[in-house]
Order: structure tokens, then sequence, then C-alpha cells
């Protein structure tokens, strides 16, 4: 058994077989075979993928040398010394002899076995290097012995936890989540898009684990504990029995909570009105917020239509996904965030080149500059927007002139479409994410041209605090209750309530149940939370008084220490909802 | 640096310390455990750090690399058989150079 101790980003348990993604995503199960001709048949096939991998690696090495002449390829050369190493072979042939495992568990789990042993004997530099060409040759043999049986991450037959350096959109975007049991990482924060997914689809979730997809191998058996941020590798009998009772009492809690809460008002004690809307990111999640209660969707993160590596969405693909959106919420509220594209979220298959993409080119600016993509968006909005009640949102937005940029377009946009005759939302609310400081602290200055603010929080405290939330090594000094983050958010709520702005949050921050109380008491009327969040939130909402949670927040902000306000935090609300913790 | 084993005449150990900085990677292990080939004697290395208990076979590559050995490593050679004496200096003084 090996424990591995990550950040816990999703709540909740579970038990399952791994499911490793490499780059090529490929999976092998932890199977065995019986009997002394099927060992034999392992052994042979064995045999022969390897020798295919020698001769393909050969061929390499011939066309070099017809096309360069003498010139040699040393690490093909090397490649093929690895495979034709005779104790490499030997390792691998023991352990189908011995534990009858099938060739390709065989090859995957020696080949993890000397990346381990190379990590415990040297330096990060040193193995990194040896890690890629190891990685080759597996991958090279592998894919002779599986041919075309190889498995990918879009068809899983069975229920599996998925563990992978870091998921890409464009890898979440067509996972069938029906088989999808957990998540664990090597990289990420709590709002690196592995995070946000995964709370999205309210699957239990560790990342920041920084090796754990060279520590597995498909089929090992693997428990997630969401709670604790933990990842058990191949566990004992009794870790196995404490954690089936564990997820088994969740589950019980879950469903207590769906039926405690499910048809009631979110309000205080004392009768105050918050508004709980979900997150989305694609249409099908409709249906996930409303069955938990959501009064509409806050947050339709709309770039993931670009996500899917063989689309590349047109105003008629936008439409179509924003009307079906619409006609699904039957009247209710749903906030269209304009594309969010760049930085940790680049269309199919792209990456960025800039040196600092969450500074760069990302989100309003990008918008802005390839107005053509835009106006497909805004137009596909403004005109599913006759079907229901839609809002823009614009991200990123970081100066009144970026401001009046976008509205200008989409004032072009609505007298294109008038135009043309064709039907839209003439009238349609519009909205800014504040999430840039800047905007932040100016925001008196939009405030009157505006129909309601959305903070984002994560973006908000990665840029105001100078933290990359996607990398795992600084996720300690991502703190929303940082005093600066605090008081940005009371200044932003402050002149929201004296511009009669209704000013919502959308950031994973208002889905972390232990800061509810304080941005209830801070004055916070709507939340915009992971669907999963909705039934937590409004137990903790209808269990105060308003008059409570102002002294809560008030105590929060005179502590000043972002641990120290987080204990506080956590142990009020852990009075309220003592499972969740 | 080296000390020939005096107990019997078919056995040698010398030691050679890694000085380039990438250390004995893909390349150098290759050629190495080519070099280990052409003799007739076995040939065992260990990191001094480490100790004879965790010995690897010099003609594998794949054993070679999981020695994990970076610049600095100093690693001991010994070798058994008829051209024992040529193998592990030839070894040793293969080690002193590999990297780049």
């Amino acid at each position: 058994m090996e424990l591995k101790k990550g950040i816990p980003v999703v709540p909740g348990y579970s038990i399952g077989n791994a499911f490793v993604l490499d780059s090529e995503e490929y999976r092998i199960p932890r199977r065995q075979v019986s009997g002394e001709k099927e060992v034999r048949d392992e052994l042979e096939k064995l045999e022969e993928a390897r020798e295919q991998s020698i001769r393909e690696l050969e061929e390499i090495l011939d066309k070099f040398d017809r096309q360069f002449g003498g010139q040699s390829t040393p690490i093909v050369e090397s490649h093929i010394s690895m495979l034709k190493d005779d104790h490499l072979l030997d390792l691998i042939k023991k352990a189908i002899n011995e534990e009858q495992y099938t060739a390709e568990y065989a090859v995957s789990r020696i080949f993890r076995q000397y990346i381990k042993q190379m990590q415990a004997s040297s330096s990060e530099a040193y193995s990194g290097r040896i890690q890629t060409d190891l990685n080759d040759i597996e991958k090279r043999w592998l894919r002779n012995l599986l041919g075309e049986r190889r498995q990918d991450i879009h068809s899983l037959e069975d229920p599996m936890i998925i563990i992978a350096r870091e998921l890409t959109p464009s890898q979440t975007a067509s996972l069938d989540r029906e088989k999808v049991l957990g998540f664990a990482t090597d990289a990420g924060g709590r709002t690196s898009h592995t995070a946000i997914v995964a709370r999205d689809m309210g699957i239990p979730a560790v990342v920041g684990l920084n090796d754990i997809s060279n520590g597995v191998s498909g089929g090992d058996k693997v428990i997630i504990d969401g709670n604790r941020g933990m990842v058990f590798v191949n566990p004992d009998q009794q870790t196995l029995d404490k954690y089936r009772d564990l997820e088994q009492n969740y589950r019980d809690y879950e469903r207590r909570l769906e039926e405690e809460q499910k048809d009631q008002p979110a309000q205080t004690k004392d009768n105050e009105r918050i508004k709980l809307l979900g997150n989305i990111q694609y249409p099908a999640e409709i249906e996930e917020a409303l069955r938990y209660g959501a009064e509409g969707i806050g947050l339709y993160r709309t770039e993931f239509l670009y996500f899917n590596p063989d689309s590349n969405p047109g105003e008629e693909e936008h439409f179509e996904a924003y009307s079906k959106s619409l006609r699904k919420l039957n009247g209710k509220p749903i906030t269209f965030r304009t594309l969010d594209l760049g930085a940790d979220k680049m269309a199919g298959d792209q990456t960025s080149s800039e040196d600092n993409p969450f500074l760069g080119l990302r989100a309003i600016r990008l918008c802005i500059k390839q107005s053509q993509m835009f106006r497909q968006q805004l137009r596909a909005i403004l005109r599913a927007g006759t079907e229901g009640d839609a809002r823009i949102l614009f991200p990123m937005i970081s100066s009144r002139q970026e401001l009046d940029q976008a509205l200008q377009i989409l004032d072009e946009c609505k007298r294109e479409l008038d135009q043309k005759g064709i039907p839209f939302d003439e009238n349609i609310p519009v909205g800014v994410m504040v999430e840039v400081p800047s905007l932040a602290m100016t925001v008196d200055l939009i405030a009157d041209d505006i129909d309601f603010l959305s903070i984002g929080t994560n973006d908000l405290i990665q840029y105001a605090l100078a933290v990359d939330r996607t990398n795992a090594e600084i996720a300690d000094l991502y703190q929303p209750a940082h005093p600066a983050i605090l008081q940005l958010l009371r200044d932003i709520l402050e002149t929201g309530k004296t511009h009669d702005l209704p000013v919502s949050m959308c950031g994973e921050m208002s889905s972390d149940i232990k800061y509810v109380l304080l941005l209830l008491g801070m004055g916070l009327k709507e939340f915009s939370v992971a669907p999963t969040a909705i039934l937590e939130v409004k137990k903790i909402i209808r269990s105060v008084t308003m008059e409570e949670a102002e002294e809560i927040a008030e105590k929060a902000f005179d502590i000043s220490e972002p641990e120290k306000t987080n204990r506080f935090l956590e142990d009020r609300t852990s009075q309220i909802l003592p499972e969740a913790f | 640096m080296s000390e020939t084993d005096t107990t019997t005449p078919t056995t040698a150990r010398e030691q050679a310390e890694i000085t380039k900085s990438a250390g004995l990677h893909v390349r150098p292990a290759q050629e190495l455990s080519g070099r280990a080939e052409e003799f007739s004697a076995s040939i065992e290395i260990w990191k001094d750090s480490d100790g004879p208990e965790k010995a690897v076979n010099a003609e594998s590559i794949m054993e070679l690399l999981s020695l994990g050995a970076g610049k600095g490593t100093i690693l001991v050679i010994r070798a058994k058989g008829s051209d024992a004496k040529q193998a592990a200096s030839a070894i040793a003084e293969f080690i002193k150079n590999a990297g780049s």
C-alpha cells in the first residue's frame, strides 16, 4: 500500500481501478492469465512485440542513414539497446511467469519500477531526461503488443479512477462522466482545470500529487479521499474496509441533505432571500443543477464548446447550444460568459506560446482582437435570448475602455441582426466579471453602464496575490482569506450596493463551504456555485440570521491571518455541517 | 586511485567518479554496456555510497540507468574473469569521461 498526499479539491470518496492517462492515452489494465499455455502465449507475444519494436527503430536508423549518410542517431541506437537488454526482458518474463500477468501489464509494471528506482536514487534533472526515453520505449513496446486493442479515455468500458499529470480541456470535454469515479493528478491547485471540471461533475478529486501518474499502473486499486487530499495505491484490506464505510456514510449524508434541503427556499433564519445559482460548462449539466435546486445558471463557461477536438463551432453551433440551454431552464435565468480562451484554456490541442499566458492575450482581450469569433458568439446569444432569460457576461475586463470596446461590438451585432430582420433580445442584460484587480478597485467607474457584476475569485485571487493558480508548488500561497482579498471583496460589494447593482460570485470561493458564512455576512446576495455544492451552501444559509453572519464576517476580518481565518470559519461551519469536514 | 584486489588473480576492483554534468545518461550507459560486453569477465558496478549489495550488471543498459548516477557520483567497478584487470580499468577510464 502506498499513500500519497495532495490538495483536496472535490469532497467525497471513491474506490476503483486506475486508468493512467499519458500523452498517448493508453490504459493498461491489470490482468492475469491462467494456465501454462496462456503464459506461454503471453511470453511469445512479448517477444514478438519486442522484435517488432526493434525492427521499427532499425528502419528509422536505416532511413536516417540513407538520407544523411553515415550520420548516426544516438538516441535511436540507445533505444534499440534498451529494447535488446536481456536483463530487462528477463524481469518482464519473470513477472509473466511468476505472477501470470499479461504481457502488457508486465511491461508497464517493470517500466514503472525502473522509473521509481531511478527517481529514488538520483536528481530530478537526471531522472527527468531518462524518464522521457523510458516512456518512449515503453509506449512503442505496448503499441506493438496491444495493436488496436488499446483502450482510450473516450471509450472507457468500466467506471475508473483517472490518473494523469493534468487533464487538458480537450480530454475532459469528451469524458463519459458515468465512467469516471475520481480524479488524481500530479499538477494543479484548487482552481486548476481538472479541479473545476471535477467540481462541476461532482466527482471526488485530489490534485497537486506531484508524481502519482508515474507511481500507479493501470488497473491498480486506488482510493481517493477528496476530503483529506489523500490517495491510496493498492490499499490493504483494513484501509479498503474503512473507506467502503466512509464512502457509504458520505452517500447517506448526501442523500439526507438532498431530502432535507432540496425544496426549501435559500433564505436566512430572518428571511433574507439569497439567490443560489449553478455553474456549468455544458448544456447537459443544467438538469443536474436544477435537480439540486438551482434557481438558474449564474455562469455558463461557453468556451468549452471549443474543446472538443473535432469541432470548430460557428454561429449555428453556438446558437443551438444556447437555445437548448434556455429551453431546458424554462424561464429561469442563465448568464453566458463570453469566450474565456487563452492561458490555461486553449482551443483544440493548441498550447500557448506566450511567456506569461495569464497576463497575455486571453479572454476579452482575445475577443476584441479577433472579433470574428466573438461576433459569432454574441449574435448567437442575442438570437437565443428570445427564448428565455439570457444575460451576457464579459470576462477579464480591466478598464473602462475595454468595456466600451466590448459594448460597441455588441451594439454592432445588434444592428446587424436588426438590418437582416432576425429576431433577437434587444434588452439583454450585460454584466462584467470582476476578476482583474484594476477593475475591482474602480468598479464605480463602470457601474452605471452595466446591469450586474459577477466576481470571479479564481483570477482575482491569482492576480491580486501574484500566485499562479495552476502551480501546485505555491498552492499554499493561494489564499482566498488573505486580508487583501477580503478588502477587495468588501469594496466591490459596497460599490454594488451604492449603485444598486446586483453582485454575484461565481468563483470557486463561493463553492467552498467554509466561506459561505463570511460572504453572506459581507453582503453577498447571489451565489453561483458548482451544482453539487448547492445543497450544502443552502443548508448553511438557512442555519443563520443575517446578524449572526455579519458578526462572523466582522470577526474573520479582524483576524487578518489567512490560516487562522480559515480555521475560525471551518469551525463555525462545522457546527452546521459536521459531516462535510 | 586504482587498487587491485589481491585475493584472487581473476578479480579486479576499481573506482571512478563521474565528472561531467549530464551524468551517466542514456547514451553513455549504452556505450558502457557495449564496452562491458567486449570482455569475457563479468562486471558489476555499484554506487560507492550504496555499497556492493546494490550492484548492477554492467552489460545491462537498463540496470546502469537505474543507478541514477549523476555528476559527482563515485562508482565502484568489480570484474571477475580471465581479463578482469583490463576490464575493470577500461570501464573505470570510460566512466571518468562519461557524459557531456
